[in-house]
């Protein structure tokens, strides 16, 4: 069975840009089909599953983890490709980026003007100023509507932390095929469905659907949660929310919804009982799959556990292996602490 | 302990760039009877010979200071002028000047009197030279000045004009008396430099004509530890800065490797110095010629450019140690 | 100063005409400036672009191996208004090693040289794209030169350079043209491709090796070139440079008594980011051209670029 770090290495090298997460979910699925009963790909293309090891008359309960990484679309060539960002784009990184274009991966880069043409110009380009160069004049075999990811450059940093693109999703990605090789070596009397999905980048609809389909009782969502624990200006006294290290991230607040106060506090309490550490995030900057799943149905209790990430939009971010098996261990946990009673507003 | 005395008689002497004659005076007094040889070049560098055979090194401390030229007259008992180095105009304001003949004079802005409600430009400012109500002129057109002030001392702290760099002549002749009667493995030549602030132009004459092997410059380098600043590693009394790079001149890692074990191997503090502005009579020598390694001992200095540069004697020590335990030995980089 | 001189000895009869090849093999990087709770503040060395490091892997090389990294700057939430919607500058980014602060500062030293840490990248048709190019490419040139070379007789010796500390002021140039002395000098570094933002003169990468023509620049030796550019039917884009070129043979033209001096570039897309892009056909192209040059130089080559022969006639000279 390969290990966490193999797999993490695996998923964040695949490539899955938000509309089109082919590869990923091929990978995912040769990763967990053993253990997947009735592993279906919907219509928006998430993978979604049953536990084999799952107890049928249990509390029916989803777990989720997305696929997708930001990138871009191409729209048009006039010897350069132009195109439109897929998902939320930080532009601070695409000066000069290295991308791989279509299916078949063609390598490009992104144009950047010369420091000796450009000096000053320091205000970020719009999106539909970008353009790719693939090397050969025209479009080079590119196709209008192909995807276009970011390419990362993947590597362990000592012993504990690594590098690589996507690691927002494919973190928990690993988190969640790690759990569901923990659950069918020793199951839990639950009734466990899982949902890898599409399209988190995209307003966070993959999840929706998922959901829709699967009708859970609660539903616990795997993340990525953008670290703060950086270098501040000399006048910014403030401490940071998310460290890398600094254990699981618990969301608390959410820009078009809160997380299930119950579920949210019985995690903590899990996570304080077995001494996995954890911090509180309030950051309302990104994801919305909680908010929609937990609005389907008569709504669903949902809580997300969210894996820090150092410079999460960037095509190396970091993450910390200890900080993926915490986050492991109090899914595992909180899942084995799980009583009915809890999910009766 | 350094010897401050000199220090004092160094940096109270007047030098401004291209009139460093009465600084060199003052030092050929000290440095006479510890060279083997002593003479002045076209560029009114001074160079002192010890020793001879072995790799021919060159340390260069410049004599010159910031200083100013009057380049128009204006009303009766003013002047106005033009910068010789690198002065920081905000730091002028009521500062004194003084001329070669002895003359002091007071900077001042135009406009009222009263406290000035933005930073000047060169042009704003003049010299107050006047004497009386029927000033006739004892300032003319090309005289230079520098700033004056005399020499403090606050604990381990010592306070002056000039420091810049009278500090690395006080480090070169404190490192002079201690090789000397020493059996010298290497030709050193001791070069007390000119017209540095303006280009670094004697060192450069200097290094054509000697040809070292290896050049070193003594000089001094800002720091980072005032408060809100943080813009390089440097501290006051972290020991000698033994440079990396600055922005003239990226040292060879071989002579700051040699530095940095020979500090350890005699356990001399010190600190690594990155400077993104400034540069030394090092850049010059390195690029003279068909190139000649060079490094820099820096003596860590706050308020670079201001009648109040500040040093710490300990790091003074630190720096006549370090220089020392590099020429008594054979140098190999 | 740490260049590299490959000397090629002619056939001609000694005291032989030397001819310096150069090409600077440095490149544009980042130096630590300070350790900080296990971040490494960083300065530029040459001109690095603090726009396009963001988010790129690098190597910080310390005294007991290099250590992978990638270049941080504060996430999007931590901005202050000032720093929203334009890209970070030197101060405002770091290098993120990913380790436990004792061990960044046991091991990373204030000075240390970092690198980006980037791949060859392949794209279509002939093109690749990478950091460094400039002036590697350039460097791959002469090697090209000195490959063709050994299918040509040529009586001139080639002392091909590839020269330190270009980006920071020309340092190794002007020291290897001091030192060698050559009687003439040909210096190659990277010139625009056209892209957007990029105005004035530019060359496609592919359309062959630009010669520079202007002050810094022999007008004979530049004929010369030219001449054998049209003998070999390959195509030569000029690029008019009126005033400082800005690259070694800045520094080559006024050593010792002056040196008759071309410059001859590669057309780069991107120049100064880690994905400067150039056509291998053009070095090819320019490997052959200063091959079949050096091979074309005889006895009388330099009595041939006097600007003019006053007073007497050349041959008494």
């Amino acid at each position: 069975m390969p290990t966490l770090r193999e797999n993490l290495k695996q998923l964040s090298e695949a490539v899955g840009v938000s509309g089109e997460e082919r590869e990923v979910r091929q990978l995912v699925l040769s990763l967990v089909k053993d253990h997947l009963s009735d592993a279906v790909t919907d219509a928006m293309g998430n993978l979604t599953g049953r536990l084999k090891s799952s107890a049928p008359t249990g509390v029916r309960v989803l777990i989720g983890a997305p696929m997708d990484e930001v990138g871009l679309m191409v729209t048009g060539s006039n010897g350069f490709l132009n195109v439109l960002p897929v998902g939320r784009l930080d532009m601070r990184y695409l000066a000069a980026a290295r991308v791989l274009v279509g299916a078949e991966k063609a390598n490009g880069v992104l144009l950047f003007a010369p420091i000796h043409k450009s000096y000053g110009q320091n205000d970020l380009p719009s999106a539909d100023s970008l353009l790719i160069d693939v090397g050969a004049s025209g479009k080079g075999g590119a196709k209008v509507g192909d995807r276009v990811a970011f390419a990362g450059s993947y590597a362990e940093l000592g012993a504990d932390v690594v590098r690589g693109k996507a690691l927002h999703s494919r973190a928990a990605c690993a988190v969640l095929i790690a759990l569901i090789e923990s659950l069918s070596e020793s199951p839990l009397p639950l009734d466990i469905h899982v949902a890898f999905t599409a399209q988190s980048r995209v307003y966070g609809r993959g999840a929706l659907v998922a959901a829709n389909r699967v009708k859970p009782q609660a539903a616990f969502l795997l993340d990525g949660a953008d670290c703060d624990d950086l270098p501040r200006l000399p006048d910014d006294s403030r401490l940071p929310m998310v460290r890398l290290g600094g254990g699981t991230a618990l969301r608390v607040a959410e820009g078009i919804g809160v997380p299930n106060r119950p579920l949210l506090e019985h995690v903590r309490a899990v996570a304080r009982q077995h001494s996995l550490p954890h911090q509180m995030d309030t950051s309302e900057a990104y994801g919305t799959e909680n908010a929609l799943v937990s609005q389907t149905q008569a709504g669903v209790p949902t809580v997300t556990l969210s894996i820090p990430v150092r410079y999460l939009h960037s095509p190396n971010g970091l993450v910390s292996l200890t900080d993926l098996e915490h986050t492991q261990r109090l899914l595992r946990e909180s899942l084995a602490a799980l009583t009915p009673d809890l999910l009766e507003n | 302990m350094a010897d401050k005395a000199l220090i004092q008689a160094l940096v109270e002497a007047w030098g401004p760039p291209g009139h460093e004659h009465e600084v060199r005076a003052l030092i050929e007094g000290y440095v006479r009877d510890l060279a083997d040889e002593v003479r002045v070049d076209s560029s009114g560098n001074l160079i002192c010979r010890m020793g001879s055979g072995g790799k021919k090194i060159m340390i260069a401390a410049h004599m010159d200071e910031i200083g100013m030229v009057v380049n128009t007259l204006d009303k009766p008992g003013f002047a106005r002028f033009t910068m010789t180095g690198g002065l920081i105009l905000v730091s002028l304001i009521g500062n004194r000047v003084r001329f070669a003949n002895g003359t002091i004079g007071t900077i001042g802005m135009e406009g009222s009197a009263l406290i000035p409600t933005k930073l000047p430009t060169l042009a704003e400012l003049f010299i107050d030279f006047s004497e009386n109500g029927n000033d006739s002129g004892s300032v003319q057109v090309g005289d230079a000045a520098a700033l004056t002030r005399n020499f403090t001392t606050r604990g381990d702290r010592l306070i002056a004009k000039s420091m810049d760099d009278r500090i690395g002549c006080a480090v070169a002749i404190e490192a002079m008396r201690a090789l000397k009667g020493k059996n010298l493995p290497n030709e050193l030549y001791f070069v007390f430099t000119t017209q540095e602030e303006v280009g670094i132009r004697g060192a450069r004459v200097a290094a054509n004509g000697i040809a070292p092997d290896y050049g070193i410059a003594l000089d001094v380098t800002a720091t980072g530890d005032t408060p809100k600043n943080n813009s390089m590693a440097i501290r006051l009394g972290g020991g000698a800065a033994i440079k990396v790079l600055d922005s003239g001149h990226i040292v060879p890692p071989a002579i700051k490797n040699l530095m940095i074990s020979r500090a350890e191997a005699a356990g001399i503090p010190y600190q690594l110095e990155i400077l993104t502005g400034g540069s030394t009579d090092a850049a010059a020598i390195q690029t003279a010629l068909s190139g000649i390694p060079s490094g820099v001992i820096s003596i860590p200095c706050r308020y670079v450019h201001t009648t109040s540069e500040t040093v710490d004697i300990n790091d003074v020590q630190a720096c006549i140690d370090l220089l020392v335990a590099l020429l008594a030995q054979p140098f190999e980089a | 100063m740490g260049s590299l001189v490959a000397y090629k000895y002619g056939s001609g009869s000694e005291p032989r005409r030397k001819i310096m090849l150069c090409a600077h093999m440095d490149e544009i990087g980042m130096m630590v400036r300070q350790v900080e709770d296990g971040f490494v503040h960083v300065a530029d060395i040459g001109g690095t672009d603090s726009r396009i490091v963001v988010g790129k892997p690098v190597l910080v090389h310390t005294r007991t191996g290099a250590l992978q990294g990638v270049v941080g700057v504060r996430a999007s939430q931590m901005l202050s208004e000032d720093e929203r919607g334009r890209y970070p500058n030197v101060n405002e980014i770091f290098v993120d090693l990913g380790l436990p602060a004792e061990e960044v500062a046991a091991r990373v030293q204030i000075g240390d040289i970092i690198t980006m840490d980037v791949p060859l990248l392949d794209l279509q048709g002939q093109r690749v794209a990478g950091k460094a190019m400039d002036d590697r490419a350039c460097v791959a040139v002469v090697t090209a030169c000195l490959d063709a070379l050994q299918r040509l007789k040529h009586t001139w010796d080639v002392l091909a350079v590839a020269s330190v500390q270009e980006e920071v002021g020309l340092h190794g140039a002007r020291a290897e043209a001091y030192r060698l002395h050559p009687e003439i000098a040909i210096a190659l570094d990277v010139t625009f491709a056209p892209q957007p933002g990029v105005s004035g003169a530019t060359f496609e990468l592919g359309s062959g090796v630009p010669l520079a023509l202007g002050a810094n620049f022999h007008p004979a030796l530049f004929e010369a070139i030219k001449k054998t550019a049209e003998r070999l039917e390959m195509e030569l884009p000029i690029e008019p440079t009126p005033m400082a070129s800005g690259t070694d043979a800045w520094a080559i033209q006024v050593s010792r008594e002056g040196i008759p001096t071309a410059l001859i570039g590669v057309p780069t897309r991107n120049m100064h980011t880690t994905v400067e892009t150039v056509d291998l056909r053009d070095i090819e192209r320019g490997g052959r051209l200063l091959a079949e040059f050096i091979a074309g130089l005889d006895e009388k080559f330099l009595a041939d670029i006097v600007w003019e022969k006053p007073d007497q006639p050349t041959e008494s000279a």
